[in-house]
């Protein structure tokens, strides 16, 4: 993806980004969809759709790492 | 005689109308339904493969005399010896994405108990895009650093339990008073969605 920075709130600070889907963002962070729970704004995210779905400008990113043990 | 005199008798309808799913019978699951049962939920659907074993008597509410005895029979006494009129459906099957769906059709909350990250991630997969209401834990294991267990709210649906990082896989032993502090998380967890209350 090409084009101006976005600005999102990622993990409650704001940073500013290349564009890029949420799945790639969070790849190039190290967070492999498959082991945590995305939540895109407001909502939880797949990370079949976090493949897709682009960044927003402004919008809100949590990520929730799921580690064993129960 | 109820367990839980303290409730109005509205609190007391809708906890005793509630049904809910204990995915894994364990440290986690096996704590939260006694909580449950205790703060006045009668109907649950338990589910878990396992049977009872010496190194869970450290964490699971469980006791030496049932060793050897399915997990979800051991409980279910358990519970009944707190309140005896509770509706349980068991099931001493392994969860998988085939038949989760099927297994908590009825519930109106489910509350993931299970000890791996990948069956975590299964459960979740396969229920939050039905809409259903889960509580999971992340991250429990060891000692000490009990404030660091917090309640999330993820999305509309989720509750997130845990501190993210404590992870068996890394050598952290479960230990039972970090893994009950979590099941008392998804226990209040459960109790405050359902009655309306901030989590």
């Amino acid at each position: 993806m090409k084009g101006a920075p976005v600005k999102i709130v990622y993990q409650g600070k704001e940073t500013e980004t290349v564009p890029a889907t949420v799945g790639a963002f969070l790849a190039a962070n190290g967070i492999a969809a498959g082991k945590a729970v995305i939540e895109y704004k407001g909502d939880v995210l797949s990370g079949e759709d976090a493949a897709s779905v682009p960044l927003e400008d402004g919008a809100e990113l949590n990520v929730f790492k799921i580690v064993a043990g129960g | 005689m109820r367990a839980n005199t303290y409730l109005t008798e509205r609190e007391r309808g809708i906890l005793e109308s509630a049904r809910i799913g204990i995915a894994g019978a364990g440290g986690l699951g096996s704590n939260v339904a006694m909580l449950l049962v205790r703060a006045g939920i009668r109907k649950f659907v338990i589910v878990d493969f396992d049977t009872v074993n010496a190194s869970n008597l450290n964490r699971q509410f469980f006791f030496r005399s049932q060793i050897g005895e399915k997990k979800v029979d051991a409980l279910a006494h358990n519970l009944r010896l707190i309140e005896p009129d509770l509706d349980l459906e068991l099931y001493d099957v392994r969860l998988t994405g085939d038949n989760i769906t099927d297994v908590f059709a009825g519930c109106d909350i489910v509350v993931e108990a299970f000890d791996s990250a990948e069956s975590k991630t299964m459960l979740l997969d396969a229920l939050l895009p039905l809409g259903r209401p889960v509580v999971a834990a992340t991250g429990l294991a060891g000692w000490g650093r009990s404030n660091e267990i917090k309640t999330h709210r993820v999305g509309r649906n989720l509750v997130l339990v845990g501190d993210q990082s404590s992870d068996v896989n890394d050598g952290l032993a479960p230990q039972g008073a970090r893994v009950a502090i979590a099941a008392a998380h998804e226990a209040n967890a459960v109790v405050s969605f359902l009655l309306g209350e901030e989590l």
